[in-house]
């Protein structure tokens, strides 16, 4: 059992959601940051889909009443176990009784701490993913305790990719409704540099400044995580992992896999720009 | 057997999206219905959202070669065979009693009639399932008759109870769990419209036919027990299609 001692900010526990329940109005849920939940999975040796805590800015205190090993990715926050400091992308032996505590935010917005085997809390609808209206809770609270095997077995890691620098763009195809805008739209879109508003969550994400109104009608059609939608207002809303299944604005952007992991790895006041790519 | 104009567009890596005319149709919606059942067949792995006039199709992998997809998916639509889809009609029990019609004194004000008009308007007509979204298990449903339309709530309720079913513009729905929101509430099923603990977790799916039954407080109440045993069966007939 994983012991949570202090909850953080917002800790819950993902993996790759419910994709197949999107038919029935079920938000996809799952790690917001896929890349660096799958880079902690495969450093143990992992299965992809075996769920992992997903962490957020201030992170919980965490005692571990098994032995185990655990890896972490993502974001750059310092962590210790037992006060000593530890290093990400490596498997961590945890003895009985060792503790986990954060210090200072170096950068990004979301670390994701695997353990060997993955977490055993409880499977809804397929899934171990925290997502509103499925599951009772979604953070961790304090005095919860959470399920893994107990193993001492050396972790054996799977290869993964090195990860490039992100160069401050969020690269996207063009929506379905992106040609009913006009020059000035479009033009502020390639042009503006946007900032996350606070409002920025597992939902969705806001950004500012607000380009042209308009009055388009939408009819309601399905989104995905990455779809940008502009209300009429001329609010851009990105919508992220635990967003609708269907939505009622136009679809002006879809942001490729990657800028969605990376999208997650930026929190209120983050700048970046959109680059429009080719279709296939 | 219509055949519409049909657009393929990659969405991204992963997805294509389908789209029937702009148009909020039966015909179309039905079409997609027919549609999807038929690509299920050819692509058991995908994951299809359907709403209003469009197909979305989802795969596990990326799609290496979007054109060839394209091209085979019109294939298909060409050569489908006259599957005629038969829509199913689901009948739903509402208690439209005064404790479960919160606005129901207030929307007969409004809309001019008395409640046992409004409940025979509401209940007499058959909607259609256009899309399901916004909450899991939520029905965006068409065929509210044009006298029953009437705005949201200038001010939103922080709380809707579970299984409310209320108007709001030219729509009607039910909420399938506590919720806020701004639609008048008519009335109350006792039916569970999504449950996480069963599989599958809703008995509703885009393209059926809905249709609400009046039903009293004692009978609410003793449907609510049978749902909460799982004793209670959905109404659940296929219609023959005109």
């Amino acid at each position: 059992m994983i012991k949570v001692l202090k909850k953080g900010l917002y800790t819950s526990i993902q993996d790759l959601g419910r994709p197949h329940l999107q038919p029935m109005g079920v938000p996809q849920a799952g790690a917001m940051d896929r890349e660096a939940a799958w880079i902690a999975n495969r450093v143990l040796g992992n299965q992809d889909r075996d769920a992992v805590l997903e962490i957020t800015l201030l992170g919980p205190v965490l005692e571990f009443n098994e032995p185990t090993w655990i890896a972490l990715s993502g974001g750059d926050f310092d962590f210790f176990i037992d006060d000593q400091p530890q290093a990400y992308r490596v498997p961590i032996r945890i003895s009985k009784g060792q503790k986990l505590s954060w210090g200072k935010i170096n950068s990004g917005s979301r670390v994701y701490l695997a353990v060997k085997g993955g977490l055993l809390s409880e499977e809804i609808l397929g899934s171990r993913s925290y997502c509103p209206s499925i599951t009772s809770q979604l953070t961790l609270q304090e005095g919860m305790e959470i399920p893994y095997t107990p193993t001492t077995e050396i972790p054996i890691s799977k290869p993964y990719p090195s990860s490039k620098k992100w160069d401050g763009t969020l690269e996207a195809y063009a929506g379905p409704e992106f040609n009913l805008l006009k020059h000035q739209q479009h033009y502020q879109i390639e042009s503006f540099e946007f900032t996350v508003s606070h409002l920025n969550n597992r939902m969705a994400y806001q950004i500012d400044p607000k380009i042209a109104s308009h009055s388009l009608d939408q009819i309601t059609v399905p989104v995905l995580a990455g779809t940008v939608q502009l209300t009429p207002q001329g609010t851009l809303i990105i919508l992220m992992r635990d967003g609708q299944t269907t939505g009622g604005y136009p679809r002006v952007l879809q942001l490729t896999k990657k800028s969605v992991n990376h999208l997650a790895q930026l929190t209120t006041a983050n700048r970046f720009k959109f680059k429009i790519i080719t279709k296939f | 057997m219509t055949h519409f104009d049909l657009t393929y567009e990659a969405f991204c890596e992963d997805a294509l999206i389908i789209q029937w005319p702009k148009r909020i149709e039966e015909a179309i919606l039905f079409d997609i219905s027919a549609f999807k059942i038929g690509l299920k067949a050819l692509f058991p792995s995908a994951i299809f959202t359907a709403s209003y006039n469009e197909l979305m199709l989802r795969f596990p992998e990326s799609i290496s070669n979007f054109k060839d997809l394209i091209r085979q998916l019109e294939a298909a639509y060409a050569s489908r065979e006259k599957t005629t889809y038969k829509p199913h009609l689901i009948q739903i029990p509402v208690c439209y009693e005064d404790s479960f019609g919160l606005d129901l004194e207030e929307v007969c004000a409004h809309l001019k009639m008395d409640s046992k008009e409004l409940i025979r308007l509401h209940s007499q007509t058959m909607y259609t399932v256009y899309a399901m979204g916004f909450l899991p298990g939520f029905m965006y449903l068409g065929g509210l008759p044009k006298n029953l339309h009437h705005p949201r709530k200038t001010h939103p309720r922080p709380k809707v109870p579970k299984g409310a079913v209320g108007l709001a513009g030219m729509q009607t729905g039910i909420y399938p769990n506590e919720s806020p929101g701004g639609w008048q509430i008519i009335g109350n099923t006792p039916l569970n419209l999504f449950n996480r603990t069963q599989w599958p977790p809703t008995f509703v799916e885009v393209g059926d036919k809905i249709q609400f039954v009046p039903i009293g407080k004692d009978e609410y109440n003793l449907i609510r027990i049978q749902v909460e045993t799982e004793l209670y069966k959905v109404q659940k007939k296929e219609l023959p299609n005109d």
